[in-house]
C-alpha cells in the first residue's frame, strides 16, 4: 500500500507527473512508448525524456514547462490544497487551450471516514491545531466555483451522495470500489439528485459556514469534476 | 458499450489484485485473454506489481482513472492517446506512472 500524505507542508500541490511531447510516437495501448527497456531484474523504468516528474512542488507554483497539458487529472488532491483559488488559475495557465480536466474530489474528514463530517464541527482554529489543516473543507459547490473563477467551463460533474463502505481499518474498502459501478458510487448526476442523508439536528451541530447550507450539500461525500478551458 | 467495457476492467483489476505479489514478482499472468484496450492496463498493472506490489491501491487510482477518461472520450472529443498529460498529486513521494497507465485508455 502507497502511503498517502495527508497533509502538505505549505499549500496545495506536491506531485506532478508530466507526460512531454508524445504525439509522433505514442499510440493506444503501447506503454512500451513510455517505458525503458527491462532491467536484469525484469523491472521496467520510466522514459525520462518522456516523463518529468516536478514534485514537491506547490501546485501553484509549476513552471511553464508544465504547460500545454490536453489532459489534467487528479484523484483524492483538491480537498488538500490551501488556496485552491491560486492553485487552478494556474492549472488553467498550463492547459492547453480545449483541454480537459478530471479531478475527483473526497469531502470527507480524512481523519476517520466513518466520521465524514466531523470536522464541520470545528471551527478554524480548532481543526487547524488538530490537523494542521490537512484538507480545505470545501464543499462541492464552492470547489465547482472555483473552477468557473479561474475561467474553466464546466462539462460535467456527479456527486457521490452515500458514505462509501469503510473497511475494518478504518481505510476506504478498495475491493468493493473495484467491483463497483460508475454510478454506484458517484451516484447523483446533479446537485438536485443528491439524496439528502443529512439531519437538521446534525446540520445544527456545525460551524458557520456549514450550519446554514442546505442538506444536499452537506450530504456530498464527493464530487467529480470535468472541465476544460475554452478553446482560443 | 462505456458501462460494459468499464465492467470488463473491473472484474480484471478484482482478478489483478490478489495476484499481488512482493516486489520482484514478475508477470502475474491474467486467467483470460485481454484485448486492446485492456491489454494496455494490464501491462500496466504488471508492471506496477513488478515495480513495488502496491497492486491494489494503483489498481483504484487505474479504474478512477479509466472511468473518467472513457467518460470524457465520447462527450468531449477528447483523445487520450498522445495526450500531453498533467497529473497533480498530493503525495511529496512520487512513485509511480499512472499518468502511462493513460495510454492504454
Amino acid at each position: 500500500m502507497i502511503p498517502i500524505e495527508r497533509s502538505l507542508p505549505e499549500s496545495s500541490c506536491a506531485l506532478a507527473l508530466l507526460l512531454l511531447g508524445s504525439r509522433p510516437e505514442v499510440t493506444a495501448g503501447r506503454l512500451n512508448a513510455v517505458c525503458g527497456p527491462r532491467d536484469d531484474r525484469g523491472m521496467r523504468t520510466l522514459d525520462r525524456e518522456k516523463f518529468r516528474v516536478f514534485a514537491p512542488m506547490p501546485g501553484e507554483e509549476l513552471p511553464d514547462e508544465a504547460g500545454g497539458a490536453d489532459l489534467v487529472f487528479s484523484f483524492s488532491v483538491l480537498e488538500h490544497v490551501r488556496r485552491p483559488r491560486e492553485f487552478l488559475r494556474r492549472a488553467f495557465e498550463l492547459t492547453a487551450p480545449g483541454g480537459v480536466h478530471v479531478h475527483t474530489i473526497d469531502l470527507r474528514d480524512h481523519r476517520d471516514f466513518s466520521r465524514p463530517l466531523e470536522f464541520l464541527r470545528m471551527t478554524a482554529d480548532e481543526y487547524e491545531a488538530a490537523t494542521g489543516g490537512s484538507e480545505n473543507r470545501l464543499r462541492s459547490c464552492e470547489q465547482i466555483e472555483l473552477f468557473r473563477e479561474a475561467g474553466f467551463e464546466i462539462l460535467a460533474t456527479r456527486w457521490m451522495d452515500r458514505v462509501p463502505s469503510v473497511a475494518k481499518d478504518g481505510t476506504t474498502a478498495l475491493l468493493d470500489w473495484y467491483a463497483a459501478r460508475v454510478e454506484e458510487i458517484w451516484t447523483a448526476g446533479s446537485h438536485g439528485e443528491i439524496h439528502p442523508w443529512v439531519e437538521d439536528s446534525t446540520r445544527a451541530s456545525f460551524e458557520a459556514p456549514w450550519r446554514s447550507m442546505s442538506l444536499e450539500e452537506l450530504s456530498a461525500m464527493g464530487v467529480l469534476v470535468v472541465a476544460r478551458r475554452p478553446a482560443e | 458499450m462505456l458501462e460494459a467495457l468499464s465492467a470488463r476492467i473491473a472484474r480484471l483489476l478484482v482478478s489483478a489484485a490478489p495476484r499481488a505479489e512482493p516486489s520482484g514478482a514478475q508477470n502475474p499472468t491474467p486467467a483470460f485473454d485481454v484485448t486492446g484496450q485492456e491489454a494496455g492496463v494490464f501491462a500496466g498493472l504488471n508492471d506496477l506489481v513488478n515495480r513495488n506490489g502496491s497492486v491494489p491501491y494503483s489498481a483504484l487510482f487505474v479504474r478512477r482513472l479509466l472511468e473518467g477518461a472513457l467518460a470524457l472520450a465520447p462527450d468531449c472529443g477528447v483523445r487520450i492517446a498522445g495526450a500531453r498529460v498533467l497529473e497533480l498529486g498530493s503525495s511529496p513521494r512520487p512513485g509511480l506512472p499512472l499518468t502511462c497507465l493513460l495510454l492504454g485508455a
